[in-house]
């Protein structure tokens, strides 16, 4: 059984690439992007996503916005994560827009291969 | 206002020589008519057959008023010289006390800059430290792998470099830029470092909001100033433009330098459309601002005005653009 598509999107490659690392070490496969249009564009393409991990501040689009988008036209995916550093993020409403938690930055991988455990 | 200092010493020496050399003709023109008196007095008392003692007495007398009449001369003059030193002293403590709450005030003026940028600066060096952090846990991982896989090892050694790099470009503009350097000495300052100090700060702030940057890069232009006090007026206007580009559609700010042989231009352009002629003759005015309460003081263009000014520059809004357009002009030469 092949495992589900994560998600990672965040401007900075640098933590796109350990994220990914982990994720692949769980055996999954990953897609990166780095704003927030590239990643709906990627969604469009790829219906299999099940997670995905977000940074909020972005160019173009904010992660919390990203995530309303995704809630609106992808309802099928599972989880949505918001990775935040010194963002102001309403913890409260980004779960009430159906955002499953926040993981702060500097980010603990750890906490990362937990989410991703649980996913199937 | 070292050169207004100086403008009123200068008139202060020409008062005090004027009055002195005023009271020297005017007691020597004295002093000959009362020489003149004394000799009339002399003839008319030899005439009238008067004593000797009584002719002596006379004499004394009127070259005592000679005398009184020089004396008086001094007197005054040392009087004049210390009310006019006094005078003087109280002005320039006036003024010193002046300058030193304009230093104040442009100090603070730039940390609160700086402060408006603060949650931004925070992120910046936020973002860098999430790299290093993850990549030493990711480094962790890979030496419990076997076999240890090298090429990711040496990724994360130049990710590491680099993320350390970014943090220390920051503090250093950050230094920079908020040091109460009000004695700064005119030198000369290479515009590209400049610039991308200010951008090591700002680039987060921009990114946040979407933001375009078109900056120029690598002009290799020197200007002569202030380099902190620069760099104030040109954070001031890209958070300006920011704050009044944030919300629209189209977002961009664009710098531009240009340089001759009298002076060096530059412009920060936003894609605003630009100011209403009402505003437009109030900007340069302390306290007046167009910002919610609470966002903006009013003071950072007059500010910026006082700045390039002391270069003996020019700070002005172009209206002659179709978006909105401030041009800060420093001539070449130092003043």
């Amino acid at each position: 059984m092949s495992k589900s598509k994560i998600l990672v999107v965040d401007d900075e490659k640098a933590i796109c690439s350990f994220v990914k690392f982990v994720i692949q070490e769980k055996g999954y496969d990953v897609i990166l992007a780095h704003d927030g249009e590239h990643a709906l564009e990627v969604l469009s393409k790829n219906k299999d996503v099940k997670l995905i991990l977000s940074d909020v501040m972005m160019p173009k689009m904010t992660g919390t916005e990203l995530l309303q988008r995704v809630q609106e036209d992808y309802s099928d995916i599972k989880e949505f994560y918001l990775m935040t550093g010194f963002a102001k993020v309403d913890k409260e409403i980004a779960l009430k827009l159906g955002a499953k938690g926040l993981l702060s930055k500097p980010l603990d991988l750890s906490l990362i291969e937990e989410i991703i455990t649980k996913l199937d | 206002m070292i050169s207004n200092t100086r403008r009123i010493s200068v008139s202060f020496a020409l008062i005090i020589v004027t009055y002195i050399c005023s009271v020297i003709i005017y007691t020597f023109y004295h002093y000959n008519e009362v020489g003149q008196i004394r000799q009339n007095w002399k003839q008319a008392i030899v005439e009238v057959n008067a004593k000797p003692e009584l002719i002596s007495k006379f004499s004394d007398d009127i070259y005592g008023v000679q005398s009184t009449l020089v004396m008086s001369m001094f007197v005054s003059s040392f009087f004049f010289l210390i009310l006019l030193l006094l005078g003087k002293r109280l002005i320039d403590k006036a003024q010193k006390k002046l300058e030193v709450e304009r230093q104040a005030r442009t100090h603070v003026a730039r940390l609160s800059a700086i402060g408006q940028m603060s949650g931004s600066i925070a992120h910046e060096i936020n973002n860098p430290l999430a790299i290093l952090s993850g990549t030493s846990q990711m480094i962790q991982m890979c030496l419990n792998k076997d076999p240890i896989p090298k090429d990711i090892l040496t990724t994360s050694a130049n990710t590491i470099k680099d993320s350390v790099e970014r943090i220390a470009d920051i503090v250093s503009g950050l230094r920079n830029l908020t040091r109460d350097d009000h004695k700064e000495k005119f030198s000369l300052i290479e515009f590209d470092s400049l610039l991308s100090e200010i951008m090591a700060i700002c680039k987060d702030r921009y990114s946040r909001f979407g933001i375009n940057i078109i900056s120029p890069s690598e002009t290799g232009f020197l200007i002569e100033g202030q380099r902190i006090q620069i760099a104030q007026v040109l954070i001031i206007l890209l958070n300006n433009s920011v704050d009044a580009i944030k919300e629209e559609k189209k977002k961009w700010i664009k710098i531009e330098v240009l340089q001759n042989k009298k002076e060096t231009t530059i412009s920060v352009i936003d894609s605003g459309p630009g100011i209403s002629k009402d505003t437009k003759d109030k900007l340069m005015t302390p306290f007046f601002t167009t910002k919610k309460p609470g966002e903006g003081t009013g003071v950072n263009l007059s500010i910026s005005k006082n700045i390039i000014d002391k270069h003996n520059g020019k700070f002005f809004y172009d209206d002659t653009s179709e978006n909105t357009k401030f041009v800060i002009q420093l001539p070449k030469r130092k003043i």
